[in-house]
């Protein structure tokens, strides 16, 4: 089968790039081993929080701090892709959520805090409409609202701890809390994601508003952990502000998160309307190479294995979690083609003696070394396929964790990949 | 407060001590600077020595092993696994070895019997088919968490009383003769202060900062030894390389895991002792020699602990020659500070006969005539202490309705409930993260508390366990601990999840800038 872009990889870096390419007039496909990391993250996309071991307080503004950035890592995939492609590809995206009827409010000019479950807060710059309230800049009081037997989340613990920068004057709005009494899902476990479905119907949401309603004092904001139903958050939040005459905003828990996968689905679906086929749980993907660069992937060794070829392609596939990275005991290798990653020979230089040092992990910086298209060089900065583009966290440099930088960097780069790899001809 | 006797140290040998001292009506404190099994104790193989390790070269301690072994698994057998061990020669082992060590096990009565190799792999097939001889000795492994937790609690039952988190800041005595002490709150800061006729110091690698506030001398050398768990339990007897004492030659199953030890390594780092990425490696080298699974197993955590011994002799490089024998000086002859006692050296499988012969001197100091009964009686093991056994807590937990759709098992790997957490909370009086651990395996498995820490956190917080505000520094602190040990184990799906975890921190608690 023939493509124009083959993207390897379904988190948000190879989805933007398959969106980047079919928008260009590519027939895409998305080849993945699995669904990708959108689930595993806030559903925020984070822009530029800090500039590690640099910054101590959160930048104000993600855009001002680029060169910043450029000067202290200047392999950056930020610094490759340059500012005004950052912003271009970013708001891209956030039309594109405005018809995919899951919009995104904020600008890559400016962080946000929004709280965390632990009651601390997180940097960020595009959030989805259901967080926006949450904002710490936003003064006035809220009720953190909980549910027992929801692991992941104590409203106590994040008022508490929310309570004390409230005090030392590091967010305006001040805090309580209240847990809701077990909940019958109809035998189902209570966790998020079984939650938010339960909260995509109209019935279950009428019953929980008669619930908290007496809870809830006039001019008070509700905060919730993100479970406002996994198909229509948009309906359920404006359904609750209006028979609770409240604002109402979620807080994104610890994996599996809901915005994650609200953002995946609308994604892939929207992807699958257009015509790009997107094909996940592939576990064999063996490259076919020529001379002349990459041709394909077959989906087996046997003769009989389905082919998929194309033009160019995109890798897309993450760092560890991901499984675009692996290692052993002494090595670390990039996992589909072999690619050289650059990394110290002496394990313990992988990895910082504390783990919390806003440095970050130098493993979390591991990956491919890229050219200014994206293209991934060998170590003698040589292009190793001339349509093979790489994209996300699987490019090096990058460490979203330390930086705070993880869906800006993916969308950044993705849609640029996807872009270039639609201009192969 | 005023007692008889003051123990100082909450590893074994304290614990034995105060049991000891309990079970023979003699009023006691005992006091640990950290919180029990925080030093050595915790932090060695589970090994229940037969003895034959040391057999050949060290027959002291090999023959007291022997005794207290089949003693302990006469009184604390619920907290013992008896697998059995295999002392096995690899093809570039010392070819006289078996022979010598067959000889030396004779000599002190100590039942190993060399074994066809076949049977062997019979037993155990993931062994390496290059073993060239094999024989059977009467190892075991041991849980020294349970077991010193039963003999505090049988002391306290007794009218013993224990207080962690005091660490002694003065030894009181007058005209060479002891009358009390002083110590200090940890958590609070506060004065505490005992009167009492007689002090042993059990401290372990801190006993010589302990006699040197009594004025007391006492050389110890620190031997670092570090270990490596691994979540798959590949052999299910204890394994030994038959050969002298040297690098990752004992391997010991414990429940679901195995665990590789040791290294040994002169040092001076006492308080915090952490596995090196080289010292892992080293073990897992050896490891895979005996063992050739073990490069293919994922190690979910190293730790290191720190050997008290006695004897050391300027320039010994190999500290493996020091005798493991243990050592009881009465300062009343040593150092003229009567009253004061120091029990030291030795190993966890001898802790109760040190604790005998301690005790056995107090009681001849007090004139009075009381005998031991510690070999006799059963250490207490409630239903709760009982081997945590995966396949039956999912049978509990699948089998019992009210279990469906709560969403209340709080550490998943494990398999641990909230209430199970709960309870044991209740029970203590400031719980640390580590110590809800230790008492439910919360956080044992392979994410290593990664994922349920932060809810034990707020459970400890909802139930007003920490202080208010404190919340952050505790999970924070607990999880620089954890890296200690995850860190030098971090490659394959260990590295991969150990990205997640750090996601869920960093990405999501922000918690590198809090």
């Amino acid at each position: 089968m023939f493509y124009d872009v083959i993207v390897i990889g379904a988190g948000l870096a190879g989805l933007m790039a398959a969106e980047a390419a079919q928008r260009q007039g590519a027939r895409a496909l998305v080849l993945a081993r699995g669904m990708g990391s959108l689930a595993l993250t806030t559903g925020c996309i984070d822009g530029l929080g800090y500039i590690p071991g640099t910054s101590k307080a959160p930048l104000a503004s993600p855009l001002t701090a680029l060169s910043q950035l450029k000067e202290e890592h200047p392999h950056h995939p930020y610094a490759i892709v340059g500012q005004e492609r950052i912003l271009d590809a970013l708001e891209h995206f956030q039309e594109l959520c405005q018809v995919m009827d899951l919009p995104y409010t904020g600008t890559f000019k400016q962080n946000l805090l929004l709280p965390t479950p632990l009651g601390t807060y997180h940097p960020t710059c595009l959030v989805p409409e259901t967080m926006a309230q949450g904002t710490l800049s936003i003064p006035g009081s809220v009720l953190l609202l909980g549910f027992r037997g929801l692991k992941d989340f104590s409203p106590f613990l994040a008022a508490e701890n929310l309570n004390l920068l409230h005090s030392q004057g590091k967010v305006a709005p001040s805090f309580r809390a209240e847990a809701l009494d077990k909940l019958d899902l109809g035998g189902r476990a209570l966790n998020g994601l079984n939650l938010a479905q339960a909260f995509d119907s109209k019935d279950f949401r009428k019953e929980f508003v008669k619930k908290i309603k007496p809870t809830l004092r006039s001019g008070e904001r509700l905060g919730l952990p993100a479970v406002l139903g996994l198909h229509f958050p948009g309906e359920a939040l404006a359904e609750l502000r209006e028979m609770l005459n409240a604002e109402v905003f979620e807080i994104p828990l610890p994996p599996p998160s809901v915005p994650g996968l609200r953002l995946y689905r609308k994604l892939k679906m929207h992807l699958q309307e257009k015509g790009v086929r997107i094909f996940v749980g592939l576990s064999a993907l063996n490259p076919l190479k020529s001379p002349k660069g990459l041709n394909g992937f077959s989906l087996g060794k046997s003769k009989n294995s389905p082919v998929y070829r194309a033009k160019a392609f995109v890798l897309a596939t993450g760092k560890f979690v991901g499984g675009g990275l692996d290692s052993e005991r002494g090595r670390i290798f990039e996992t589909l083609l072999d690619l050289p990653v650059k990394y110290p020979k002496k394990r313990r230089e992988w990895f910082n003696v504390r783990l919390l040092n806003p440095a970050g992990q130098p493993f979390n910086r591991f990956g491919v070394e890229v050219n200014e298209h994206l293209q991934p060089v060998d170590t003698e900065g040589r292009v190793i396929y001339p349509n093979l583009f790489a994209a996300g966290g699987i490019v090096a440099h990058g460490d979203s964790m330390s930086e705070k930088s993880g869906g800006g960097v993916a969308i950044a780069t993705g849609y640029l990949a996807g872009k270039l790899a639609a201009g192969i001809k | 407060m005023q007692t008889e006797v003051v123990v100082i140290g909450g590893g074994a040998t304290g614990a034995g001590v105060l049991r000891d001292l309990a079970l023979r009506g003699i009023d006691a404190v005992l006091l640990e600077k950290d919180e029990l099994t925080s030093g050595t104790s915790g932090r060695n193989h589970g090994l229940l020595h037969s003895g034959a390790r040391y057999a050949v070269n060290d027959p002291d301690p090999a023959r007291e092993c022997l005794a207290e072994n089949f003693i302990l698994k006469k009184i604390a057998s619920p907290c013992i696994e008896q697998t059995g061990g295999f002392f096995l020669s690899l093809p570039h082992d010392p070819p006289n070895y078996p022979d010598d060590l067959l000889r030396a096990c004779e000599s002190l009565g100590l039942p190993a019997e060399e074994i066809p190799v076949a049977e062997v792999l019979q037993k155990e097939p993931a062994l390496s088919p290059k073993i060239l001889r094999a024989l059977s000795v009467p190892d075991a492994s041991i849980d020294p968490f349970r077991l010193i937790r039963s003999n505090v609690e049988e002391a306290e039952r007794l009218g013993a009383k224990i207080f962690p988190y005091r660490k002694v800041v003065a030894i009181l005595a007058d005209g060479g003769r002891i009358h009390g002490l002083r110590a200090i709150d940890l958590r609070t800061g506060e004065d505490f202060q005992i009167t009492c006729r007689f002090i042993v110091n059990a401290a372990g690698v801190w006993a010589g900062r302990i006699a040197r506030l009594a004025g007391a001398s006492l050389e110890i050398t620190f031997s670092k030894g570090t270990l490596i768990v691994l979540n798959q339990r590949l052999v299910n007897s204890v394994i030994n390389r038959c050969r002298p004492p040297s690098n990752g030659d004992i391997l010991v199953p414990h429940g679901p895991a195995l665990i590789i030890g040791t290294t040994s390594q002169t040092t001076a780092e006492i308080e915090d002792p952490s596995p090196e990425e080289e010292e892992v490696d080293l073990l897992f080298s050896e490891g895979e020699k005996i063992l050739p699974d073990v490069e293919f197993t994922r190690a979910i955590r190293a730790y290191a602990g720190v050997r008290p011994l006695m004897g050391a002799r300027e320039g010994d490089e190999d500290n493996r020659k020091i005798s493991r024998d243990f050592l009881l000086l009465n300062h009343g002859e040593a150092d003229r500070v009567k009253g004061f006692f120091s029990i030291v050296g030795g190993k966890l499988t001898t802790y109760r006969l040190m604790a005998e012969r301690t005790v056995d001197v107090i009681v001849k100091e007090m004139g009075r005539k009381i005998s031991c009964t510690t070999a006799e009686k059963t250490l207490p093991f409630p239903a709760e202490y009982a081997f945590h056994d995966l396949g039956s807590k999912l049978r509990k937990i699948g089998g019992e309705k009210s279990y469906h759709g709560t969403g209340e098992i709080l550490c998943e790997c494990e398999l641990v409930l909230r209430e199970e957490i709960s309870r044991e909370i209740q029970k203590l009086p400031y719980p640390s993260l580590k110590e809800v651990q230790e008492r439910t395996r919360a956080g044992m498995g392979p994410c290593q508390g990664g994922f349920c820490s932060p809810r034990l956190t707020a459970l400890l917080s909802e139930v007003g366990k920490i202080p208010p505000g404190t919340s952050l520094s505790i999970l924070k602190r607990f999880l620089e601990e954890r890296w200690k040990g995850t860190r030098p184990v971090l490659w394959g799906p260990q590295l991969k999840e150990e990205q997640l975890i750090q996601a869920l921190y960093t990405e999501l608690f922000n918690l590198d800038h809090f």
